[in-house]
């Protein structure tokens, strides 16, 4: 890519209030700056609105009726965003603008892991035409970093102080059981650029229920230092703890690093990964879910291209 | 669209005329969760649009949260909306019901009364719906089927005021009047036209339209002065409710002829100097007529709740020295909700209020009951004690 076509347009204001080194926020910035320039298939369209449930957007995004972020914003408590994207996305299609608006809803891991996932069932099984950002921080960020469904299994937060005992959700596996045209997982860094922007571009084209699924730095949660925030995603994709997979369909893309890096180099900036640093066999198990996910990847990508 | 269904006479059960009163209303989107007593709503809402009868979006949601929540999506967006719940249902709403109120979104929810449990009882009482007497949406209760068609094109003209921009809730009894077939009479589509306009939505409320160079980030945090108008625009909003239903009482009869609804707050039969009258609400309002058909008492059927019409009641009770009120709910303090509000009020009601409860759980309130009721009330004086008491109606 060309520095001209990554730069962001100036969609946050810089008085927004989220964390120096926060992924979303920079993830926010280049995300509305892709889908609101001209799509793949040549159209350009025009954000509707961002539904934002309870999240650190909900205190960070604007304050007495301003948007920070440049388009209109709806605020709407923890549990409701899918439905309530989905319900401004129906009117769009009453009015005859359905190819013109987009509905984007950015939600949380908390909210779309946990809280909202029924909901967030009933939209997708419904191919609601919203584009679902998952804002994954592997925890409740906005309350202070305590566990979420996302969490990975041996992090430390602070309502599992030992380190989380149960396995992380399987977020893919219950979004594809419900048939959605688009699931896609994406790293803002330097090296997944043009991974991100492809995905975020084919989403923002395509119609129905598609999911961006973001691995957002939290540099509070996962007591990393705030200039470590672009490095540690990238070393979440080259060590393959995070993959990226993109389900368009029946098609399966799965973004593979060029240089393979060891799990612990992005365990390592992590506070909330000590313990499970300190302890062989932890470290053992979490490498050995990294592998397994990523050897169930690569045979449903070979499975994928058997079948077309 | 003109929805394609019967005008004129007809015989309906409270579930159809609901349905009616949606199609009639020409909402954008509907969303339906089956619940008993109120399914047929939704059942026949679903026909209707599957056979292309209304333009109406049709969704079957996951929950009656996810409900409320497609709800003020739409709302949020310019459209109309409309749902229909009951009791387990209604409760599950809560907490976006309440945004709702408060981002002053005028939905629209049939509710059809169901006692809330546990333990588990399909059967009517008013329990669910006045769970949400502390919200600001207006109430409005229905005593017959054909209340149930017209309060529900009501609803949507009170609600859509642009400065009363609140939800409202129509409710009407289980049963005795979603399942009960009565005669009605169908308004046309092009009457009603003329009675609900479109929606034009309070621009305060909503998503700008697009060609709008303004940006909103709606319900986000704001400072305490601001946040202290929005409460105080609450208040507002319900006190302006009470102000426009003389006038869309009015407005209806002018439309359709008839003057049965009065100035809109409340069912009023007997002669205004009687020395008891009878307060009530719901489907129980046409059988205390009955019952006391023969005498001299004043019996007045509450249609709204919410905004509770404080200065209407007064006026309607000023006549008489004793109030027998019969609540189908009951709260912490031992009584009900409608005896509540009158003794809250001492100054405006300074009468013997008799406060009476019952009919919890599908409990026959026959005619008989308020019979040995009133008779209680003209033989029995109140002590000092019972003037904060609750008398429970019929075997316990």
């Amino acid at each position: 890519m060309k520095p001209k076509e990554i730069a962001p347009f100036q969609t946050l204001d810089p008085r927004h209030g989220l964390c120096p080194g926060c992924g979303s926020a920079i993830a926010m910035a280049h995300t509305l700056s892709i889908i609101s320039r001209p799509l793949p298939s040549g159209r350009t369209r025009r954000v509707r609105a961002v539904v934002l449930p309870a999240s650190c957007w909900s205190i960070g995004s604007g304050w007495n009726g301003e948007s920070f972020l440049g388009v209109n914003l709806v605020n709407t408590p923890f549990i409701a965003s899918s439905a309530v994207g989905e319900g401004i996305s129906l009117m769009s299609k009453r009015q005859g603008r359905d190819e013109e608006d987009i509905t984007m809803v950015w939600a949380g891991d908390g909210s779309s892991f946990d809280i909202g996932l029924g909901l967030l069932s009933g939209a997708a099984s419904r191919n609601a035409d919203i584009l679902y950002v998952i804002n994954d921080n592997q925890s409740y960020g906005n309350t202070g970093a305590q566990e979420s469904g996302a969490t990975p299994e041996g992090a430390r937060t602070v309502t599992s102080p030992l380190g989380k005992s149960i396995p992380q959700k399987d977020i893919m596996g219950i979004m594809l059981a419900h048939s959605i045209p688009y699931y896609a997982t994406a790293i803002l860094s330097v090296p997944t650029l043009t991974d991100f922007y492809s995905k975020a571009q084919v989403a923002a084209d395509m119609k129905g229920f598609r999911v961006l699924h973001l691995l957002s730095v939290c540099p509070p949660g996962w007591k990393s230092p705030t200039d470590a925030s672009v490095d540690l995603a990238e070393l979440a994709f080259s060590t393959r703890v995070f993959p990226l997979i993109e389900i368009a369909g029946d098609a399966v893309r799965l973004t593979k690093p060029k240089h393979e890096k060891p799990v612990e180099e992005y365990l390592k900036p992590q506070g909330r990964f000590a313990q499970l640093l300190a302890s062989e066999e932890r470290l053992a198990a979490f490498k050995a879910t990294v592998e397994k996910r990523w050897r169930a990847l690569c045979a449903l990508e070979k499975s994928a291209e058997e079948h077309t | 669209m003109k929805p394609a269904i019967p005008t004129g006479p007809a015989v309906l059960t409270g579930n159809t005329a609901a349905a009616y009163g949606f199609a009639l209303a020409d909402i954008d989107v509907f969303g339906g969760y089956p619940i008993t007593p109120s399914t047929e709503v939704t059942e026949q809402i679903a026909a209707l649009a599957s056979r292309g009868s209304i333009s109406t979006i049709y969704r079957n949601t996951d929950s009656e949260l996810a409900s409320i929540a497609l709800g003020i999506g739409v709302s949020t967006a310019g459209g109309r909306y409309g749902t229909a719940t009951s009791s387990q249902g209604l409760a599950l709403m809560c907490e976006l019901l309440h945004w709702a109120t408060t981002a002053r979104l005028p939905l629209v929810i049939a509710n059809v009364n169901r006692s809330l449990g546990a333990p588990w009882s399909i059967h009517p009482d008013q329990t669910d719906s006045l769970l949400f007497r502390d919200m600001f949406m207006p109430q409005i209760y229905c005593s017959n089927v054909q209340e149930v068609l017209d309060m529900i094109l009501w609803a949507y003209r009170l609600a859509e005021d642009e400065e009363v921009s609140l939800p409202t809730l129509v409710s009407f009894d289980g049963f005795l009047l979603s399942h009960t077939a009565e005669n009605v009479v169908i308004p046309a589509f092009e009457d009603v036209q003329k009675f609900l306009p479109p929606r034009t939505p309070n621009k305060n409320f909503v998503l700008p339209d697009r060609s709008d160079p303004h940006v909103m980030n709606l319900q986000c945090p704001c400072d305490a002065k601001e946040h202290t108008k929005r409460k105080k625009a609450l208040v507002d909003s319900l006190r302006r409710a009470e102000t426009i239903i003389p006038a869309i009482a009015a407005d209806w009869h002018r439309i359709f002829g008839a003057s049965n609804y009065g100035n809109g707050f409340a069912r009023v039969s007997g002669p205004n100097n009687a020395d008891v009258a009878v307060i009530t609400m719901g489907s129980i309002v046409g059988t205390v007529e009955e019952a006391f058909a023969n005498e001299p008492v004043r019996v007045i059927g509450l249609r709204f709740f919410r905004p509770f019409p404080m200065r209407e009641l007064k006026a309607l009770v000023s006549g008489a020295s004793k109030v027998l009120v019969i609540d189908r709910s009951i709260l912490p303090d031992g009584m009900g909700a409608l005896s509540h509000e009158l003794r809250l009020r001492e100054k405006e009601f300074p009468q013997d209020v008799y406060s009476f409860v019952g009919g919890f759980g599908g409990q026959d309130l026959s005619e008989t009951v308020f019979r040995s009721a009133l008779e209680f009330v003209r033989t029995h004086a109140l002590s000092e004690n019972e003037r904060s008491q609750t008398f429970w109606l019929g075997e316990q």
